[in-house]
């Protein structure tokens, strides 16, 4: 029984990986430096497994297959206070994006983000109005259904041809057939 | 000189430059090229032109072939025009009849991945350089005065150890220094790494050798007016500010601020103990005399009534302008610390207990304003921790991207005097990297962590205010371990970048020498002349040129100092003969050239009745051609750079004449 | 130029107009007092939310921006958002395509589809950006009847509005740094309100990136955290400028309140309804009766 080696190849990192991530938004990458400025601000990295810095660090390492698998980069608020303070403007928040971008197009994001994108297939709307705020606006003089894809369907088309072009939906659907399989 | 026989034996040299032209340009195909230009009679190659068998191959042939004109076809003339001037003379010719072709960084270099486009170019430049050499005609070097002074302005350890090396060679020194005593900010430290000499005591025999030196009259309260004049003759006007005491009358006894009602913070304890409005900056002053802080002196006359008879202040005391002529100039003006308030993250200005390292090094200073206790702002207290932030505004894309230099080594020095005046209390070191690259300072570094104190590896991120204690708690990552972490600090010393003062902006223009994009001032070359400018005649010296340590500074201004010795012990400077050169039978003096000037090299001067002619100062010329180029009647030529010598060229470009 | 920037259209987004209305009608309402008006957007849709939606594909997000900022084009009006989320997701790609052809020109490629083509013709910007900067302090305090009687607000400032700084170009820009931000302090002082410093005030409150989604108890630790700052320092209400932050705040203590058993109270309005109440709106008028926090504690406080 032998021991697993604990090493890890470098020669296993993708060279031009930080390439790909820039391309997706996350530039200046390769000019990280370590300092953890990310880390320190983070305020999910002082309750949870997220490492602003170490997915930076993995990123210019080239360990897409580890990173576009790990649960830690949907971890991130958004906040922007790491890119805010980055002294070598790196974007990690958008390097973390691109990661998830990349991780979405191999069909590794959670479900919930992709029932998103049916909510605005079907109405326009990310979180649609529901009966007991359509009644609150009529109570406020407002009109029930607010002036947006909402009172005016007739704009849906246009948004479920964009979903459509992109390819998202399609997305969708291979994970749902995933899922089914499951 | 017009009749001159206009060359037709010209030579042809290829440098190889190794691999640097060779690895992209076929070197035999050049040289058979340039052999069919017009008028070129001898073409020859070698690996390195520049080197001794090189030059010698230009001396040779010039005598072989009997040429009357030289061109090289190697590097930028910046590098090896002197070189092979010198060479043609050598060889006999005029060192004013030699081209320079610059087939290196003009083409192989930048178009190294297309060798037959950059083959065609270098065959284009160098027959330009054929045909401009066809025309050149030779030219004397002219050479002018040198006034037999030196200016030194700034007098930190840089102006300092400089006036010192310039002075004892036998040559007048003018040490000029805006602020009330010499010293600058080695004054302020403390102890210096890594030896932990005490900064005061090894600097301030050279105060006093200054003060002593019968080549050196130093101005202090005084900076630069205005310059004047030209490389080997410079009139430099200098304001001294009013001071308001009498050097000659004032004996220091300090009697006038003990009854001065005024008081301000003292800038050179930066802010943190106080000075009257009439002060000396700090005990050991040079000179030590008072000065009068004329904002803030509200002219009550008590001083004035308690000096008494020595009779030293006199309130209504004006600037006096003084005017000084010197040969060359040195600039030592030393730097400032960052506003490190702008990265709000850190909260300098708003909370109490986080200070700049000079300020520590006030603090710690027994000649300081708290007689050498390191104590918290907010309450007066002994920190029972300390925490350093290294690389405060530096490296930073936001603030400063270059690195301070200094930083590490303080702040280790810093935590060693922690650990040595107040055992008990822990510094803690939030760094990127220790930078300890200089003599000594490794060892320093093992010293200061053997001596127990801590180090993590992270950059803090931001700090917060415990709004009750004042305590600061630090917020970093540990990147070793790979986890957040938080410090709960009694005091934060913040490691603030070092910065060109403002002053030396508004100095440089008045000088007309160039600054780097990150404001420090620019060395004529970084690697091979980091004491001069492009400038003749004007050099620099410490931290205005980019930051430094004392050793670095020390033989800088040492540099320095050597080099702006050579024109005044040579007693003359040569003059390049590039001017421009009025033909006064067909200047109407019309006087647009003198408007155009921007070195205001030329003047007008009345000859006869109503008639005036431009005349050029050959030593301000710069030969940039814009009077030439303006002269309604065509009556300025530039030497060395005439129109049909540039027409040739451009004519030599358009129709190419030669075989492949 | 003024007047142009005094008349816009509004840019609802999904969590004001389907869950909070009290926003949208208090917006509507007080920005009128103060000579703004705002005109109804026809046909937007979500912005798209950056975080959860901005996290599948930027290019899906960069063209449902983008069709939402040419219907504000089509009516030739600069567009005002009463969101964080939303002014990231129409700001940011207003600003990229303007500066990027050829990203625009992709993106066009999409909106093809759609019918629509994105010219970058107007601006965006968020509703207390349009009050600080081109209503002003002074009017703003000016039209205050009911003052607010010295109440302790905590203010959240949300991330998306002003971070990352070098990405944002807000006139009176020391106003709206990231670190010390004094725009909504002085908006909210301007009410007769005490604005309260309090530990972590910059801090993220948790929800955005799709997080309140997918680790809702993540989410709710942050806020959480938040809460506990604020009531240290004794605010009387939390006072946001983003309908996310405000649900995640509002609905939040409930859920804090389940999982963690954490009680707190603490009444949250976005700037609009606490500037409704100073110009004299009613509670009705607010549309406070949609809030999981009562808001009763408050208006006591006021009258």
């Amino acid at each position: 029984m032998a021991l697993e080696s604990q090493v890890l190849s470098l020669n296993k990192g993708l060279v031009n990986f930080t390439h790909e991530v820039e391309k997706g938004g996350g530039e200046n990458i390769s000019v990280c430096y370590q300092c953890g400025t990310c880390t320190a601000g983070c305020p999910m990295g002082r309750r949870n497994a997220l490492r602003t810095r170490k997915i930076m660090r993995m990123t210019a390492l080239g360990l897409k297959d580890e990173l576009l698998k790990s649960d830690e980069i949907w971890y991130c608020s958004t906040c922007y206070t790491c890119t805010d303070r980055c002294p070598r403007h790196v974007k990690p928040t958008d390097v973390i994006i691109a990661l998830r971008n990349m991780a979405t197009k191999n069909l590794l994001a959670p479900k919930n983000f992709l029932q998103n994108a049916t909510f605005i297939y079907q109405t326009g709307h990310a979180v649609p109005i529901n009966d007991a705020t359509k009644k609150l606006r009529v109570k406020l003089g407002l009109p029930e259904n607010p002036p947006t894809t909402h009172a005016f369907p007739e704009f849906m088309p246009g948004v479920r041809a964009i979903l459509d072009g992109t390819g998202l939906m399609a997305i969708k659907a291979q994970m749902d057939a995933k899922e089914v399989k499951k | 000189m017009a009749n001159e026989k206009k060359p037709n034996r010209v030579g042809v040299f290829i440098c190889h430059c190794g691999t640097n032209i060779a690895g992209v340009i076929p070197i035999d195909q050049l040289r058979e090229y340039a052999m069919t230009l017009p008028n070129v009679v001898h073409a020859d190659n070698y690996t390195y032109m520049c080197s001794t068998p090189g030059q010698e191959k230009i001396k040779t042939a010039i005598k072989e072939h009997n040429l009357d004109a030289v061109v090289v076809a190697a590097c930028s003339p910046r590098l090896h025009e002197p070189t092979f001037r010198k060479a043609s003379a050598a060889g006999g010719l005029n060192p004013f009849i030699f081209e320079m072709a610059n087939i290196r960084e003009q083409s192989s270099w930048i178009h190294m991945k297309e060798p037959e486009r950059a083959t065609e170019k270098a065959k284009d430049i160098v027959r330009m350089s054929v045909a401009r050499a066809s025309l050149l005609e030779p030219l004397d070097t002219k050479y002018i005065p040198v006034e037999k002074a030196i200016m030194v302005i700034g007098a930190g350890v840089a102006g300092i150890q400089a006036a010192l090396e310039i002075a004892d060679s036998g040559i007048t020194t003018y040490l000029i220094e805006k602020d009330p005593s010499i010293g600058g900010n080695m004054s302020r430290l403390d102890k210096t790494f890594p030896t932990l000499d005490c900064s005061q005591c090894i600097l301030t025999p050279k105060m006093v050798d200054v003060d002593r030196h019968p080549n050196i009259k130093t101005l202090t309260y005084t900076e630069v007016d205005k310059v004047d004049g030209y490389i080997g003759n410079f009139t430099v006007t200098v304001r001294r500010k009013a001071r308001g005491v009498k050097e000659a009358e004032c004996n220091g006894c300090g009697d006038c601020a003990a009854v001065c009602p005024v008081t301000k913070g003292n800038e050179f304890d930066l802010g943190l103990g106080p000075r009257k409005a009439i002060y000396v900056p700090f005990p050991q002053a040079v000179p030590l005399k008072y000065t009068i802080d004329f904002d803030s002196c509200i002219k009550c006359d008590l001083c004035v009534k308690k000096c008494g008879d020595k009779n030293a202040i006199d309130l209504n005391m004006k600037d006096e302008l003084v005017e000084i002529k010197v040969g060359t100039i040195i600039v030592a003006t030393g730097f400032d610390l960052y506003e490190i308030e702008k990265k709000e993250e850190w909260g300098y200005g708003r909370y109490d207990n986080v200070i700049t390292g000079l300020q520590f090094e006030r603090l710690i200073n027994a000649s300081g304003p708290t007689g050498g206790k390191l104590i918290r702002p907010s309450d007066g207290q002994k920190p029972h921790n300390v925490a350093f932030v290294l690389c405060a505004g530096s490296r930073d894309q936001d603030a400063n991207p270059y690195c301070s230099r200094v930083c590490c080594m303080y702040s280790l020095k810093h935590a060693h005097q922690i650990m040595e005046k107040m055992p008990g209390t822990i510094p803690y070191l939030f760094y990127m990297d220790i930078r300890a690259f200089g003599k000594a300072y490794e060892e320093f570094y093992y010293r200061i962590q053997d001596e127990g104190a801590k180090f993590v590896r992270g950059r803090v991120s931001y700090i917060e205010e415990d709004p009750v204690t004042k305590n600061c708690i630090v917020h970093a990552e540990d990147t070793l371990l790979g986890t957040p972490v938080t410090l709960d600090a009694d005091m934060v010393v913040l490691a603030s970048a070092i910065v060109p003062k403002e002053t030396t902006e508004l100095l440089r223009n008045k000088l007309t020498i160039s600054r780097s994009p990150d404001k420090f001032l620019l060395e004529a070359h970084p690697k091979l002349n980091p004491f001069s400018t492009s400038t003749d005649a004007i050099f620099l010296a410490g931290c205005c040129q980019g930051p430094k340590d004392i050793p670095d500074t020390v033989a800088q201004a040492a540099g320095a100092a050597a080099a702006a010795q050579v024109p005044i012990n040579q007693g003359k400077v040569a003059l390049e003969p590039i001017a421009a050169k009025v033909n006064d039978d067909l200047c109407s003096g019309c006087g647009v050239c003198g408007s155009l000037c921007p070195y205001k090299a030329i003047t007008l001067s009345e000859i006869g009745e109503g008639h005036r002619r431009a005349s050029v100062n050959d030593a301000m010329c710069k030969g940039c051609g814009t009077c030439g180029a303006a002269c309604p009647a065509k009556a300025i030529t530039m030497q060395h750079f005439k129109n049909e010598q540039i027409r040739a060229q451009i004519a030599a470009l358009f129709t190419p004449v030669g075989g492949a | 130029m003024s007047e142009a920037k005094l008349k816009s259209s509004l840019f609802l987004g999904c969590i004001a107009p389907n869950r909070y209305p009290g926003i949208e009608v208090s917006t509507i309402k007080t920005a009128k007092n103060l000579g703004v008006e705002l005109v109804d957007l026809k046909g937007a849709g979500c912005c798209p939310a950056p975080g959860a939606f901005g996290s599948m594909d930027l290019l899906t997000w960069e063209a449902l921006a983008a069709r939402n900022i040419c219907l504000s084009e089509q009516m030739g009006l600069d567009c005002t958002v009463v969101c964080n989320g939303c002014y990231k997701s129409l700001y940011d790609v207003n600003e990229k395509l303007k500066a990027n052809p050829v990203e625009m020109e992709k993106v066009n490629g999409i909106l093809k589809l759609a019918d629509m083509q994105y010219k970058g013709s107007i601006e965006v910007r968020h509703v207390a950006e349009q009050l600080y900067n081109d209503v002003g302090i002074k009017k703003i305090r000016d039209s205050v009847v009911q003052p607010l009687n010295g109440i302790k607000v905590g203010i959240h400032y949300g991330c998306h509005l002003l971070k990352p700084g070098r990405e944002r170009h807000f006139t009176n820009a020391e106003a709206f740094g990231t670190e010390i931000p004094r725009f909504l302090d002085e908006m909210v002082e301007a009410l007769g309100a005490r604005s309260m410093d309090y530990k972590d005030k910059m801090m993220c409150c948790g929800a955005g990136g799709g997080v309140r989604g997918y680790k809702k108890d993540f989410a709710l630790d942050m806020t959480n955290e938040k809460l506990k700052n604020m009531q240290a320092v004794g605010v009387d209400c939390i006072v946001d400028v983003c309908p996310f932050c405000h649900l995640q705040f509002d609905l939040g203590q409930m859920e804090i309140a389940e999982k963690f058993g954490d009680k707190y109270n603490i009444p949250v309005l976005h700037y609009g309804q606490l500037l409704g109440l100073a110009q004299g709106m009613s509670p009705d008028e607010l549309g406070l009766e949609a809030h999981q926090i009562k808001v009763d504690s408050l208006l006591d406080k006021i009258v």
